[in-house]
Order: C-alpha cells, then structure tokens, then sequence
C-alpha cells in the first residue's frame, strides 16, 4: 500500500531556489512606483500622559510629507492579535481591543507615539527628531504582581485593576483538593519563563498603496493575510470592507508566531491616506526588541499529586501572566498552556486558574508552542519532583499515566483518537539509552564538570478544529503539459508548507512534482483561510489539497478511458491509475499516457469535450489532532561557573505520517535550537527601575549559533492519523516545547538543583549551586517558592 | 534609533598631519573601519559632522611579530592579520586568544585593533590582553610622536590619553621573557541593571625563572568592571617570587575579587560576578603559567574556552 | 567629499552610481544596484545576514559605509552563480539538504561559507562551525547549514580532482 510517487519521501522544496539565489522577494526588498518611507516615533518613557505633541517644524523640513499622531488616527481601538477573526463571538471575550495606531497615552517605552511619511528614509529619520513631545511622566508598573496590587497604576483607564483577563480552565474537573488530601504523594513548582523574541531575522515592515481605483494594497509578511485583513476591516479601519484589500505577503523572513499579530501595517495604511502615496514603514532592530512582540512571561505553579503506584491524581495550576502594556496573544496563548498543561497526561482531577495582567513593558505575542513551552517547563519539572518523590524513575512514572484513544485529548470536548506517545517514549528513550544513564534519584556525582539526564512529553495540537474557523480551500488548473497551477492559502515562512503541499498535490493529482506550481500569499487569488499557525497547515490546508487533488485525478482517469480504447483496450475509469505524470492500468499492461496528453487535449478539444482541467477542495477540521513528541537531554554543568552544555538529544515525533521527513527534520533542527536558546541563553531583561530593555541587541540578547549545536537525534513514529492528508499531522510547534524542560530535568540530574525561571542562565546555576534552590535570589510570587 | 546615518562629511587623509589637522573642527572624528563608530552613528548615540579616514594613508599599514623584538601593528591593521600570525599565536597568547574569541569572527575583517583600543569600549576584549602584554601606543601629531603605555592610555569614562591634534599611529608589544606565557578568557552573563554589565574578561602574562619553578613577574588584568580594564597590582607583586601553582594563583584570585568594586545594588549579580572573576583570574593564571612551561600553542587549548 | 558619483566593483562588474558618505553599503546595494538578495536583519554586525566579500573576506554590508567600499573587490549572493547559471556547489547543497528556510539568513551564510572553502577546502565540521558562528539563523537550526557546507566543500573537491 505503501506505494506513493512523493509522499514520505526526503526532497527539497521548491520554494529554496529563490532564497539561495538571492531573487526571493521579501517585503523590504519591493520598490513600488513612487513609493516613500515611513517610520514610527517610538516613547522614551515607560508610562506617560503626552501633554502635546509638536510636530511644525519636523512639517516644516523638505520632503516630509505628512506627520501623523493620535488625533489623526481612526477613535477605535483594535488589538494586534487577529485571532478574534478566527474564533466564534461568543469565544472572544479574551481578545480586549486596547489599542491606537498611535497610542494617547504611553503605556510602555517604546509605544508609538508619532509617525511620518518622507521622500526618503533619511528625511523621515531626521523628522522623527523633530516632533517635539512634552511628557508628564507617571509612575510605571513593570511588575505583574505589583500591577495586582491596591492602589497601583494603572495601565489602562478602563482596567481600574490592571487586569486584563481572568478565567478558571473550562474543563475544570474532578475534585482537587480531595485528591490532593488522599494522595500518596504531592509535589510543586514554581516557575516563570522568559520574554523569548522571535527574532525573525526581517525585521517588521509593511508598504500600504492605494490604487487609482481607491483600492488598498498591503505588502506585508503576515502568517495569515486573510484574517489579518478581516481584522483590519473590522476593527482598524471600519470604513473599508473584506473587498476593499488586497493582501500580499511576499516571502516571510521567519514568523513563528509573530506575524500572527497586526505590525506596522496599521501605520502603513494610515501614512498612505494621507499623503496619498504608496508608504513603506519600516522598523530597526532595537524597535523590534523594545517592541511589540516576544513571549509571555507566565508566572506558573503546578501541584501535582500521585499514589504511590504511579497514579497521577490531580493537578492544579495557577498562571498569572504578564501582557504588557496591550494585550494582544496573551490571554489565549495563557489559555493554551492551561489546555496543553492540563492535558499532556491522563488525570482525573483538574484544576486552572489565570490571570493576564497589565504592566508597563512592551507588548508580548503568541510564539511558536503558544503557550505550550511555558507550561511545559513547570509541569514537567513538577512531575519529576512528584516521581523522585515517590522513588520512580520519571520515565516509567509519565508512562504510567498515558491518554490513550477514547480518553479526553487535551481540548477536552473532542476525544482522543490517536496518539502514539507510548511508542514516542519507548523509542527515544531506546536510542538514546535512558536506562544506562539515568542512574536513579540518588545518584551522586563529583567532579567539576557533571552531566545528567532528563526527559519530558507533550502533546500539541495540529489546528484548533472545533474551536477557531478551522477550514480552508485551494483550487487546482492544469495546464496543456500536464503542469498544475495550485492556489492555496499557506504561508511559507520557511517551514516547508509549499514543499510538502506540492508533494501531497502531486501524490493526489498522480501529477509529477517538478510541475506543480503554487501560487499563495495573496488574498485575491487564494481562498479564505486563517493563516499558517498552530501546526494547522499540513492537516487543514492539506486535506484541502488532497480533495482537489483527488478530483483531478479523477479527471484524468474518465479522460483516459479513450486513449486506452486506442490501444485496444476497455477500460473503467476505476481501473485506471496516475501516477508520478504517467498514466497506466495493471489490465493494461505496457500502456504508459502521458498526462499531458490527456491534458491537452482537454484544453484543445474543439469539439464538445472541451474543458481545462480544474477542481477545487475544501476541508473543515473538527479536530485538533494531538501531535506528541517524547526528548531525552542529557546535559553537562561547570559546577565552578554554572555553565550548563547540551552533549545530546534525542526526540521522538508522533506526527502520523511524515509527507517530507527531511522537512520535518529541519522543523524539529530548528525549534530545538530555538528551545536551547529559550532554556539557556535568551534572556529579555527590562530594567527594574526605568521599563527600559536592557537587551535589545544581538550582542546582549544571546541566540544560539553554530557553537552551540548538540548532537541530536530526531525520530519519526508514523502511525497514519485517518483524517490525515496521506495520514500526516501537524509538527512545526512542538518541537519547541520539550527542551526547557527536558534539559531543566537533566540539571537536576547532574547537579540536584532546579532553576525556577528561564533562562537558566549559568548566573542562576551558580547561584542555585552555591545557596541551594530554597535561597534562590527571587520568590515566586504566585507560590511564595523560590525562584 | 535609526535605519540609515543622518548626512556628514568625509575626508580621506593622505597624511597623518593631514588627518591631525581636520580634528581641529569641531565635530570631526578619526575613522578607520568604522565598527564602532558606524553602529554608534545609526543608534543615535554620537553624531559628527566630518569622518576623518586614515585608512589611505601611507605607511600606517605594518604588522611584524618576531618573538625577541616583538609586535608591531600599525593603525590601519586589521584585527583578522592577527589571527594567523605564528607568532602572536606562540608568544602573545592572550592577544591571541583575544582576537581569536571576537565574536562574530566578521568584525575581524574590517575593524583596525588600534580603533579597537581606541573605541575605549569597557567590554572589549582586545584591550584587557593588550594590558597583559604591557603594550606601548604611539601617539603622533605628524610631526612629532610619543609613547604612552597602555596603563596611561586610559583616562577614565571613554576618554584616552590621545590629545587634540593626536592619533595613534603604532602599537607596540615588548617580546615576552624566555619562559612567560600568557592566556586569555571570557564569560558572558545576562544584564540584570542597567548599571550591570553582561561580560567579564581577564588576561594574564606570567614569566617564570630558569628552574621554571618561581613566578618573576606577572600580570593580571580583569575587564568590563570599571571604565578600563583593571590591573591587579596587589596580585600581581605579591605573585612574584611564589611557586607557580594552585596556592598562589587563588590567592591572587582573591585579591582580584577584593580589587573590584561593586557595581549593582543586587547583592546576588555581584556575589555571582565575584565568583566569575575569581575562576577566570585563577584560571588565566593557570593557563599561563602552563604555556610558560610548555611555551605551548594556545590553539591547542582551544577546547579549554568556556 | 559629499554627493558624487561613486564606482563599485561588484559581482565582477563595475556599476556608477551616486553616493554620499553617510550611505551604507547594505543599502547600496540593495537600493542603487537593485542587489536585494543581500539582506539586513541587525544592522550592528551582530548577524551576518548582510555578509558580502570584500577583497575575499566577510564583511558586514550594514556597518561598512559604502565609499570605503569603493575600490575593492565586493561579492553578493546573486554573483554566486557561474555565467551560464549554473548554481554555485554551496547553493546546490543548500538546495540538497534543505539548507534554508525563511533564507533571510542564507544570502550571509552561503558567503560567509564561499570564503571559507576558498581558505580551507577540506574543513572539519568544527571549522565549519566555527566559521559560521557569527552568522545567525533563527530557523534552521544550523544542522543541515552545516552538513550543506561539508557536501559542498566534497562536492568542490571531487570536481576539482576530475578537472586536475
Ligand atoms: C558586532 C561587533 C562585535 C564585536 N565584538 C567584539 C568582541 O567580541 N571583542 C572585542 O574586543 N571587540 C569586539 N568588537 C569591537 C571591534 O573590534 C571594534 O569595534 C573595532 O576593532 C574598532 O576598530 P575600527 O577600525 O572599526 O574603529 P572605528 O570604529 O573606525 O573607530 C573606533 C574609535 O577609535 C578611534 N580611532 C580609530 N583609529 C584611531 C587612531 N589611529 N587614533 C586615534 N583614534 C582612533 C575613532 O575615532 C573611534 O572613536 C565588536 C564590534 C562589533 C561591531
Ligand atoms: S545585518 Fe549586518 S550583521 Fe546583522
Ligand atoms: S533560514 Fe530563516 S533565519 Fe536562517
């Protein structure tokens, strides 16, 4: 059965051409005809009233072509985060609309107070040093859980209590407290991850041009143009309708989560209207870390409770999750942990609680594992702490309370119906050698240099199906040389969607790969769709892509009836097979058609027959179809400077099928990377004092780099998943969620001490190491534990 | 903060008096490849009216190492003909190490180690091993020159002892004793305060008698904790005479920590800076003396570097 | 000197065109020769997805300014290429291993690489590490970047050996 052309097969993909040659256009890299720059004029200070804003003589200067400040923009407030587009009304209560395009009021230093439009970008520039601004500064909070407190500032005027949301988990069950009181065993702990930013290498920016026809046109790397369009309709610009734009995103120089939110193409489209020109706005990187966009910082503790058999009882966890100054992703990516955290395991008893409040630091977003990574560094250290407790080895404690299929999944209402955690486990821990290296609870080690091990499990979802607008439609043509033009609404920001849509494109269709072209990433020409996140592509959109395919296929077969006639032979369509562009049929042995035959002549049929080949495929998700993964780290720490070193890693996917395993690898290359920079380096440190960013550079914000690459391992557990495109599922997140937690796990395995918040950095190492984790520098403020 | 430098002018001198001559406007600046000063430029933080280049003037261009008469580098070499040198990989391991380290290794092929040492940046590494290898600028008004050591050469804040109508046009290395070696190293740690720093650095020149046995003369240099780095002076008199070995060098160490001044109200950032700049100063220490006697290649050591 | 007429030397070829001191070579190319496949991402010389070669070596193009470019030797991404199109053996490897994913790092690293072969053809995976470790990448992850520039530096060799 397992026959296919493409499907599971290692190949490149098409869109890499470009990017290796330099002629792939990003956003920056478009000039549009008589196009000038725009930039945005970004607070000093942290919390502000802005007495007046002066903006004669930055008018005055040649070549300035409009200054723009709160008075000019439309009295609406809107939320970056388009996500309330792709949930039911009732659902999106979360989504607070809290801001301007530019603000009234600084709310954090950084927010936008001012923009212009000039000829060129060194004029804007020196008009942004121009705009006189009298402040009259206000004390700022820059503290959750100060912002919690009676009397505190206030970050918004109409959120007297700074807080911005507040939910029990929807799927509370069970009784906690009485499983917690009946336990064997209870454990906790405490802990905060950090702001980690994006850092997609294309800094934000977007080019707005009203056409001759008052038509807006937005060039922007957006992950999801559909909804950002619906979004900037509805609640930026009410007085354009979904038909009055046309939203392009050219390629995207990275996304992973951060284009999920509104950026400057606010700004952009403002500019434009009022000088009537076609605006690029731009932003630098020390804008991007003062920003609007990293992870939430989530205040966690976990209490776990176990028999002594091994049987998880009962969790409970209490989020409190600092936003920032607007909230945009915060309350659904907080909402998300809850989901993942409470549901990675099979549990009776569940219990959540969260709070999003406002502070005055800049604006955190959703980022790849949305809320997954957060949670998982807590719970996973927590259900270590609930195993050493019970004197279990952590692995055989996490296999002992797996879901299997028919249990709740982790979005309760919708069950689980395939998981493959257990094989996940079982492999990883297989190759990696977990039962020779983890040597049990009290194994001592000496030395300066120590190395330890450890592990953690997720579950994520691929899509949100059953609760966010989970559908998507593509639509194929095929042209006379048996090419196919795909239009499909992914985005590619890298992670191989084109690659592997065209690989299930060609298995459908029996097409071959090197003809299948993809056109996306423009809201006239692709299908309404809300965008590339969650891990929702390869299920929702593929399918999509499978049904048409299947159709054309179809098509080709009905076609081909007669051209086996002339070989002699009679023949249904269902006899008939397409394969890889040829067409044959085991009744017709030795009968090769090409398919650019068939499609030829469906074109160049000047009789009654005539008709371009074409179909259209749509799919609606009701699923979130959980992913799992299983990681082992294994880690070594300088006990004499606290620097922890990855030595290995090894990761086992259950992903249903993988269409492309080269591409999935690279996905899981990349997020672990990612997630050793979020586990150990990535530190986004705000002053204490001033709201100010201390690390907005490169040189102070540590990314990973070619040095700090582990070994690693990354295996694939393919069980089809039925309502699957070719059986695969969703794989681009997860990978992101496992590593913090994982090699947190393995420091304590090596040198017995926990650090309660990311980075663990080796300052925190050390300082762990010399005090012990009970005399920690910070207290959690959630639990009165140490961080 | 901004995307692109605000207008200014630019002058390519032929001279060094030529080049000495135009500082005398107001808001001109000496150029040379420009790391330092074109980052700074964009972000707002400096701004001048006129770059000076001395990059085409002759005679600024030479770079010779020889272990008995020493190193020279003239203004306009880069820090990338430093890290192939034989030399300078044997002798003046610390620059070595220094250079080697710079981190990203781009930056080597376009910025000059005099504007290095000139850009009078605290967390530069280049600086702390030049003070290892007490290292001599040559100061010049064009017409006339001076030498000033690298122990003067710093005059606290960013300033140097470089004056109006002034360049460096040379640095000079004395050639290291018969059985002396020196080491290099770094650690990067998070910025807690504004005021706290997110690196520490440190270079030693340890030169050992003829039994190789006893220290004669040592340096110890610790960097990113004041304006300039820090030689230990206390450490470096009381090594001299003492076995080269675990017993001197962590005393020294401890002298190292005592010499540091506090510089963050979180007693938690300095207890663990403390601890940082006690292992790297033993820990340079140590390496040092080890390449004293061995006289081994540092670039097998490459693998010791935190 | 201030607005004039500047001569680049880039990609093999000479191009006029007017510059002004305070102009950066990033946006040089980028904005006057139209050579956008070099890209911007830090602007500080922190990332390396600005890497040209000047004269042979990776330079920064967003902190070099762009009259002290003049003169020399400089190589873009979209001169990799041989005259005939033929694609460059490094970026048929990062074809091959899937090298590139957003590729707003992959113009820096395909250069930053070129020079690395051309001053060590048989590199261990450590050199290539090393030699790429001022260049981020926010996506890959560097593993296939790394096993791209290994079946490069093999694929350049064993070339080599066949024309010798
Ligand atoms: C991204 C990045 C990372 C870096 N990483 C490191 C690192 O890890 N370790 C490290 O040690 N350094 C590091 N540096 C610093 C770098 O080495 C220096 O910026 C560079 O060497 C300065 O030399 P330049 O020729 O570019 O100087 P310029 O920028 O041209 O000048 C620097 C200063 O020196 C003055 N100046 C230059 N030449 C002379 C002269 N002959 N006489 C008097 N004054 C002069 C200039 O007026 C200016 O004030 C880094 C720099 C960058 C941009
Ligand atoms: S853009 Fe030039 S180094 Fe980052
Ligand atoms: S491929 Fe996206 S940054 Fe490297």
């Amino acid at each position: 059965m397992n026959d296919f052309a493409y499907v599971g097969k290692r190949m490149t993909k098409p869109d890499i051409y470009g990017k290796v040659t330099g002629e792939a256009k990003y956003t920056d890299d478009i000039t549009l005809p008589g196009m000038v720059e725009g930039r945005i004029l970004c607070a000093p200070v942290a919390h502000a009233k802005i007495v007046s804003i002066d903006t004669s003589e930055a008018e005055a200067l040649p070549g300035v072509l409009c200054v723009l400040t709160h008075k000019d923009c439309p009295d609406i407030r809107f939320s970056r985060s388009t996500m309330a587009e792709a949930l039911p009304e009732f659902a999106f209560t979360g989504e607070r609309q809290d801001q301007f395009i530019l603000t009234d009021k600084v709310r954090y230093m950084g927010d936008w107070v001012a923009a212009v439009a000039a000829e060129d970008i060194t004029t804007a520039e020196r008009a942004l040093e121009l705009i006189r601004v009298e402040y009259e500064p206000l004390p700022p909070v820059l503290d959750p859980f100060t912002a919690l407190e009676q009397g505190a500032p206030v970050v918004h005027e109409d959120c007297a209590d700074n807080i911005a949301f507040e939910m029990d988990h929807p799927f509370n069950c069970g009784d906690v407290e009485k499983a917690f009181a009946e336990a064997d065993a209870v454990a906790e702990f405490s802990g905060v991850n950090s702001r980690q930013k994006h850092l997609h290498m294309e800094t934000d920016v977007a080019i707005a041009s009203f056409e001759s026809d008052k038509r807006l046109v937005i060039y922007s790397p957006s992950q999801g143009p559909h909804l950002a369009k619906k979004h900037l309709t509805k609640r930026v610009f009410p007085d354009l309708d979904d038909g009055d734009i046309r939203w392009i995103s050219p390629a995207i120089g990275g996304g992973f989560g951060a284009r999920l939110a509104l950026g400057v193409e606010p700004a952009a489209v403002l500019l434009a209207r009022h000088c009537n020109r076609p605006v690029r706005v731009t932003t630098t990187r020390e804008e991007d870390f003062q920003g609007y966009s990293s992870r939430t910082d989530m205040h966690q503790t976990i209490r776990v409770a176990a028999t002594k058999e091994g049987k998880l009882l009962a969790i409970d966890q209490k989020i409190v999750s600092d936003s920032g100054a607007y909230l945009s992703h915060s309350a659904t990516t907080s909402t998300v942990n809850m989901q993942k955290t409470l549901g990675v395991l099979k549990c009776d008893n569940i219990k959540g609680h969260l709070t999003v409040v406002y502070t005055n630091t800049p604006v955190t977003s959703g980022f790849r594992g949305y809320g997954n990574p957060e949670g998982a560094f807590v719970l996973q250290q927590a259900l270590d702490r609930l195993a050493e407790k019970i004197g279990m080895d952590p692995m055989e404690f996490r296999l002992r309370n797996l879901k299997e299929p028919g249990d709740p999944s982790c979005f309760v209402p919708v069950t689980l119906e395939h998981t493959k955690l257990k094989e996940c486990i079982d492999v990883g821990a297989e190759k990696f050698g977990w039962k020779d290296k983890w040597q049990g609870w009290d194994a001592a080690k000496e030395g300066r240099y120590r190395r330890g091990v450890g592990m953690s499990v997720l579950t994520h979802a691929s899509g949100a199906g059953g609760f966010l607008l989970e559908h998507s439609s593509c639509v194929m043509k095929v042209l006379t040389d048996g090419s196919l033009n795909l239009i499909v609404s992914p985005c590619e920001m890298g992670q191989g969607i084109i690659g592997a849509l065209t690989q299930v494109a060609a298995e459908a269709t029996g097409l071959r790969y090197e003809q299948i072209r993809i056109s996306t990433g423009d809201t006239d020409v692709t299908m309404f769709d809300i965008g590339s996140h969650a891990s929702r592509s390869m299920l929702v959109i593929g399918n999509a892509v499978h049904a048409a395919g299947v159709k054309i296929h179809d098509q080709i077969c009905e076609r081909a009836v007669k051209y086996f006639e002339e070989h002699q032979v009679k023949l249904e369509a269902s006899d008939i097979k397409v394969r890889a562009g040829e067409i044959t049929s085991d009744k017709a042995p030795g009968v090769v058609i090409d398919v650019s035959k068939v499609a030829y002549d469906a074109i160049y049929d000047f009789g009654e027959g005539g008709s371009q080949l074409n179909a259209s495929g749509s799919y609606l998700s009701t699923s979130h179809h959980p992913n799992h993964q299983a990681a082992f780290a294994e880690v070594e720490v300088d006990t004499e400077t606290g620097q922890v070193t990855v030595v290995n890693y090894v990761s086992a996917h259950d992903i249903g099928r993988a269409i492309n395993p080269l591409l999935v690898e690279a996905q899981m290359e990349g997020s672990l990377v990612q997630g050793i920079g979020f586990a150990l380096t990535e530190d986004f440190v705000i002053d204490p004092e001033t709201g100010k960013v201390l690390s907005d550079s490169l040189l102070t914000y540590r990314l990973p780099s070619t040095m700090d690459v582990p070994p690693m391992e990354h295996l694939l557990i393919e069980e089809p998943l039925e309502a699957g495109p070719f059986g695969a599922k969703g794989c681009g997140e997860a990978g992101l969620v496992n590593p913090a937690p994982a090699i947190a796990n393995a420091i304590y395995d090596a040198v017995g001490i926990r650090v309660h918040s990311l980075p663990m950095s080796a300052d925190k190492v050390l300082w762990a190491l010399k005090h012990g984790t009970e005399e920690a520098p910070g207290q959690s403020r959630v639990s009165g534990q140490f961080l | 903060m901004a995307r692109v430098l605000q207008p200014f002018e630019f002058i390519e001198a032929a001279g060094v008096k030529e080049a000495v001559a135009a500082l005398s406007q107001p808001g001109t600046r000496l150029f040379a490849g420009g790391c330092d000063l074109v980052p700074a430029i964009r972000r707002g933080q400096v701004r001048y009216d006129t770059l000076v280049s001395i990059m085409k003037i002759e005679g600024l261009s030479e770079f010779s190492s020889h272990p008995k008469v020493g190193v020279k580098i003239g203004a306009q070499v880069l820090l990338s003909r430093l890290v192939n040198d034989i030399w300078v990989g044997k002798r003046w391991a610390a620059l070595h190490e220094a250079v080697e380290q710079l981190y990203p290794p781009h930056i080597r092929n376009m910025g000059t180690v005099v504007g290095n040492l000139c850009a009078a940046v605290n967390y530069y590494d280049v600086p702390v091993s030049m003070f290892a290898h007490r290292a001599v600028l040559t100061l010049s008004d064009g017409t006339t020159s001076r030498e000033v050591g690298i122990d003067d050469f710093y005059t606290g804040g960013r300033g140097t002892a470089v004056g109006a109508g002034e360049m460096v046009t040379q640095i000079d290395l004395p050639p290291p004793a018969a059985d002396a070696g020196s080491a290099f190293k770094k650690i990067y740690k998070a910025r807690r305060r504004a005021d706290d720093l997110h690196k520490i650095n440190a270079a030693a020149y340890v030169a050992l008698d003829e039994a190789k046995e006893k220290i004669t003369d040592a340096t110890l240099v610790i960097g990113c904790v004041g304006d300039s780095p820090l030689r230990i002076t206390a450490a470096e008199s009381a090594l001299v005479g003492q076995v080269a070995g675990d017993e001197a060098f962590n005393s020294a160490a401890e002298m190292a920590v005592a010499a540091v001044q506090p510089m963050t109200d979180a007693g938690w950032v300095e207890e663990i800076r403390s601890d940082w700049i006690r292992i790297l100063a033993r820990d340079v220490l140590a390496q040092a003396a080890s390449r004293a006697l061995s006289r081994h290649d540092p670039a097998e050591d490459a693998h010791l570097a935190y | 000197m201030s607005k004039r007429i500047g001569t680049f030397n880039v990609n093999g070829k000479n191009a006029d065109t007017i510059v002004e001191p305070q102009m950066l070579l990033v946006d040089v190319l980028r904005e006057k020769l139209d050579l956008t496949g070099t890209k911007r991402a830090c602007a500080a010389g922190n990332c390396g997805a600005c890497t040209v070669l000047a004269d042979g070596d990776p330079i920064c193009s967003c902190i070099t300014l762009a009259v002290a470019a003049e003169g020399r030797e400089i190589e873009t991404v979209e001169g990799l290429r041989a005259a005939d199109g033929t694609l460059h053996p490094l970026q048929q490897a990062f074809i091959d291993h899937c090298a590139a994913q957003c590729g707003y790092c992959t113009a820096g690293m395909l250069m930053t690489a070129k020079a690395l072969l051309e001053a060590n053809p048989r590199p261990t995976r450590e050199d290539v590490k090393r030699a790429l470790s001022g260049n981020s990448c926010r996506c890959t992850g560097y593993v296939k970047i790394i096993d791209a520039v290994m079946d490069a530096a093999q694929q350049i060799n064993a070339a080599k050996e066949v024309a010798a």
